[in-house]
């Protein structure tokens, strides 16, 4: 009995890992390797004859160049200017469609989501139309009110600023539906009790519905992060990282030093800085937002 | 009752069994959805009683229209005009100031950017690595989830966390490292070398464990007991009782390989191996160029699939969307 016990277990164990045996070995190949691979990379240079061990020059070379920091800089921007108002936009839209009847949700649900569906390829090749400086609506639009025509894309002072305007107009939906979704999930009493004692609807927003909506809040925040770190797909159409590295992040770098110079070894340093700024600035928000959730 | 009545009766009662999982997975995912009485009362208190609203409240009513209204016209607009554009006449394309309906209709966008380009070939790349990269992660996902959500193995625990762990692994970290394994395989320029990155599927795994862990065990067990092999229990109960939960997966990785863009960009060098994003990419930063009447029509044409299957499973995204935030 105990013998056959034990059998059956084994066999359960291995059935376990026969299940599993295809996404591990996937995972491993496709997601594992290449990561610790990234890292290995980054010390390395890429010679016809194989690899070669170059210790730390990579990063030495690249914080050589004064474009590097320009760079670095650009990253920063774009999640400093998408991050803190997108989540804040995203959180305003929530708390409005959260009280709308049913049908009224689901329009303003699916009008913020239907962009969000479309691929990037398909709202920069839109966008790089609005922003034409000839041809473009925004232009005509400005000029209607009385003002000279915008370089939107080919303006160092513009360019960064008019893909981070596409990006908030086309990519919260989901943070949106997710707000909602979390709104929904807080008791309803906590409301009415507060609407008895006389707290107005702004007042229940900030003592009722933010502190209980924290760690969805987090979750947008650090996911809102982590896209606003890699753009790419915009910048490659719209803007080729020009004019003079002004719309450049460290993505787009990668791409770059990776694959029109072909220096692998500086690509995965810059793809190994950009990792660790990424993981720096989840557990950050992490932190900050985590504190005193309490249901 | 032998192995094959058991998986017919399950099939049977299967319906029953979805809509208990359904609910179980929305709970978790704090997205109830908004029929209960209670929730209905508090917002007929809100909407229906326009005439006995103080005035703060119908205030409050108003801005909240006029401000969502104004964001979805900022969000829709674009796509508006994409498709409108596209099907103007080319030569009415670029008048100032522009027609915001158009009055006459042509396809004839569409034919200047389908000409010279392979856009049949493009088509049928990305669907060919669409549709395989969905076939072969809900399979793997759904097999990896059944196996961390019902089996007891050693390492079981870890191997999960390492899983869930990278979920966040941003894709740009593993560009290099892939594109030099593919260059090592030989696979660069080639349909293996566009799907395989796509089979490792972490958030595939997740979600169908979170989801096959609300099914019934003592049914599995039962079926066990009964003789079905363990093929058997995967195949007629496992599968057919994860069906929301595939759905979700399934529409969510289509989605986002259709739309995908860096990986292919990458590894595929010649015209004919392109997938639409960046064959349609290329093209706007050369031929196409401030051709935007042929632009708008590559746009909507690429889009199109996008907006079908979005209107088709608006449910299943509301889910998917949601299933992430559990634990926040």
């Amino acid at each position: 009995m105990a013998r056959r016990l034990i059998s059956r277990r084994t066999k359960g164990a291995l059935w376990g890992y026969f299940f599993i045996l295809p996404s591990l070995l996937t995972f491993l190949i496709f997601s594992l390797y290449p990561m610790l691979d990234s890292i290995i990379l980054s010390f390395q240079r890429l010679r016809l004859t194989g690899r070669e061990w170059v210790g730390l020059r990579n990063y030495a070379n690249l914080l050589g160049e004064t474009a590097f920091f320009t760079i670095l800089n650009n990253t920063l921007l774009y999640a400093l200017l998408i991050v803190p108002g997108g989540v804040l936009l995203a959180l305003i839209m929530a708390a409005l469609i959260f009280r709308m009847p049913t049908p009224a949700q689901t329009f303003f649900k699916s009008a913020f989501y239907l962009p969000v569906v479309t691929s990037g390829v398909v709202l920069s090749i839109v966008w790089l139309y609005l922003y034409d400086p000839a041809f473009g609506l925004l232009n005509y639009l400005i000029g209607q009110i009385g003002l000279d025509p915008v370089l939107w894309l080919a303006d160092p002072r513009f360019s960064l600023v008019s893909l981070v305007i596409m990006y908030h107009a086309s990519h919260w939906g989901g943070s949106i539906i997710l707000l909602t979704a979390s709104m929904n999930g807080i008791p309803k009493e906590l409301y009415e009790a507060a609407a008895i004692e006389g707290a107005s609807i702004v007042r229940q927003v900030i003592s009722i519905t933010i502190p209980l909506l924290k760690p969805a809040l987090t979750y947008v925040s650090i996911l809102g992060t982590v896209a606003s770190l890699q753009i790419f797909t915009e910048i490659f159409v719209m803007t080729r990282g020009g004019p003079n590295y002004a719309t450049t992040n460290m993505v787009f770098s990668i791409y770059e030093y990776g694959f029109i110079r072909f220096d692998f070894g500086r690509a995965s340093a810059v793809a190994v800085i950009l990792l660790f700024i990424t993981i720096c600035l989840a557990i950050i928000q992490f932190r900050v937002l985590r504190t005193n959730v309490e249901y | 009752m032998d192995c094959r009545t058991l998986t017919r009766t399950t099939n049977k009662t299967s319906a029953n069994i979805h809509s208990k999982g359904n609910q179980v997975t929305s709970s978790t995912t704090l997205a109830p959805v908004p029929q209960s009485g209670r929730n209905r009362n508090l917002i007929a208190r809100v909407t229906r009683s326009w005439s006995e609203a103080t005035p703060g409240e119908r205030v409050f009513m108003i801005i909240a229209y006029v401000v969502l209204t104004s964001w979805a016209v900022v969000s829709i607009f674009p796509l508006y005009w994409m498709v409108t554009t596209a099907l103007k006449p080319p030569s009415i394309v670029m008048s100032l100031p522009p027609e915001w309906i158009p009055t006459s209709l042509s396809l004839n966008n569409f034919r200047e950017a389908f000409a010279n380009s392979p856009v049949a070939r493009w088509t049928f790349n990305s669907l060919l690595m669409s549709l395989s990269v969905t076939a072969f992660q809900v399979l793997f996902a759904t097999m990896a989830g059944y196996g961390f959500a019902k089996k007891q193995f050693p390492g079981r625990e870890l191997l999960f966390w390492i899983y869930v762990s990278s979920m966040m692994i941003p894709g740009f970290a593993l560009i290099i490292p892939l594109f030099t394994l593919m260059t090592k395989l030989g696979l660069v320029n080639s349909y293996l070398g566009l799907i395989a990155p796509g089979l490792s599927a972490p958030f595939g795994v997740f979600l169908m464990r979170q989801f096959i862990q609300t099914l019934p065990t003592e049914l599995i067990e039962a079926a066990t007991i009964d003789g079905c092999s363990e093929l058997r229990v995967f195949k007629d109960i496992i599968l057919p009782l994860s069906k929301p939960g595939i759905a979700v997966l399934g529409i969510f990785v289509f989605m986002g390989q259709w739309n995908s863009f860096f990986w292919p960009l990458i590894v595929i060098n010649s015209s004919k191996m392109m997938t639409l994003t960046v064959g349609f990419a290329l093209l706007a930063n050369r031929e196409l160029r401030v051709n935007y009447g042929a632009l708008m029509a590559a746009g909507t044409y690429m889009a199109l699939t996008q907006v079908v299957v979005f209107f088709s499973f608006q449910g299943y995204f509301v889910q998917g969307i949601t299933v992430g935030g559990i634990k926040g």
